[in-house]
């Protein structure tokens, strides 16, 4: 069984890092979802999250949609079927991780 | 960790479920028509079938694409297909409705009691919205019994039947709408200030 560090240095960095993780979240919870949405519930700026997605789409866990709502473009962020199951199982990693410290702590002590 | 997590989901699977408007616009559409009501002295049914009714229809298609395209400017386009659990209790929903008004609507009629059955069917529908598992409704409960309490009133001589039937019969269902809708905007900027990327991981 991995000890808690090597638990922790197998997390994936792509997806660990807390704005890509938050932008992960919410597309695992949708379809797909526009630019200004991430922005509103992220907290994020034009520039980060355009970073963050470029990352994200280079690590084949987000395909990116360019197009038009009427005369307005609309940039639409969607997860790969690669993305969805990243974020699972990360999330999955995490909850044992919890399990583990939780676990270990008292005895620690 | 969780709060975090569960705020981002919530707000994304309710996004198109707590953005207020379409509720508060019927709202604002049985407002008006209990108030052409109390105007004009002609029962709103007559009203909604005749010249009115195209006209309303017209302004609340274009007033809820408007809002809606403003909303999305403003919060951005979530798309997400209805899950099964929630298409499940909808379809609970809407039967429970129909069965429900068929089994009272003659009820309404024959009671000696007299009651609105605007109110009563409009408090019965909120209330059921309220109890939908998976939906983010529950403020709906209150609201639609208070708007079924309030259809009683003529069995306890508080109001007169007659006074309902000038515009009260639409104006207090359209209050009961638009509260609704006003707590569901009000839920959803609650949650929308940006989460702390950070505070996920927490």
């Amino acid at each position: 069984m991995l000890n808690l560090q090597q638990q922790i240095d197998d997390l994936d960095r792509v997806v660990h890092e807390p704005a890509r993780l938050a932008i992960l979240t919410v597309l695992s919870s949708c379809e797909e979802a526009d630019f200004t949405f991430l922005l509103r519930v992220t907290g994020l700026t034009n520039g980060n999250l355009s970073t963050h997605l470029t990352k994200l789409e280079g690590a084949g866990l987000v395909r990116i949609h360019k197009g038009f709502s009427g005369k307005r473009p609309q940039t639409m962020v969607s997860l790969t079927a690669n993305g969805r199951e990243q974020i699972r199982q990360h999330w999955r990693r995490l909850e044992k991780l919890r399990e583990a410290a939780g676990k270990a702590g008292p005895r620690e002590q | 960790m969780k709060t975090e997590v569960e705020r981002l989901q919530f707000l994304t699977r309710n996004y198109a479920l707590l953005q207020g408007y379409p509720i508060g616009m019927a709202g604002v559409l049985y407002v008006s028509l209990g108030a052409a009501e109390m105007v004009w002295k002609e029962p709103a049914v007559i009203l909604v079938h005749g010249w009115l009714f195209p006209v309303t229809l017209v302004v609340l298609i274009f007033a809820v694409l408007a809002a809606q395209r403003h909303y999305q400017r403003k919060y951005g386009v979530v798309k997400s297909p209805m899950e099964s659990r929630r298409a499940i209790w909808l379809a609970v929903f809407i039967a429970i409705y129909f069965v429900l008004v068929q089994l009272g609507g003659p009820d309404f009629k024959h009671l000696k009691v007299a009651l609105d059955p605007t109110l009563v069917n409009g408090g019965l529908i909120l209330f059921l919205g309220g109890l939908l598992p998976g939906f983010p409704w529950r403020h709906y409960l209150p609201i639609g019994l208070a708007l079924a309490a309030v259809g009683f009133l003529p069995a306890f001589h508080v109001m007169t039947v007659q006074q309902f039937w000038h515009g009260w019969s639409f104006i207090a269902p359209g209050i009961a709408f638009l509260l609704c809708g006003v707590i569901d905007r009000l839920i959803f900027l609650h949650m929308l200030p940006a989460a702390q990327a950070e505070e996920v991981h927490a």
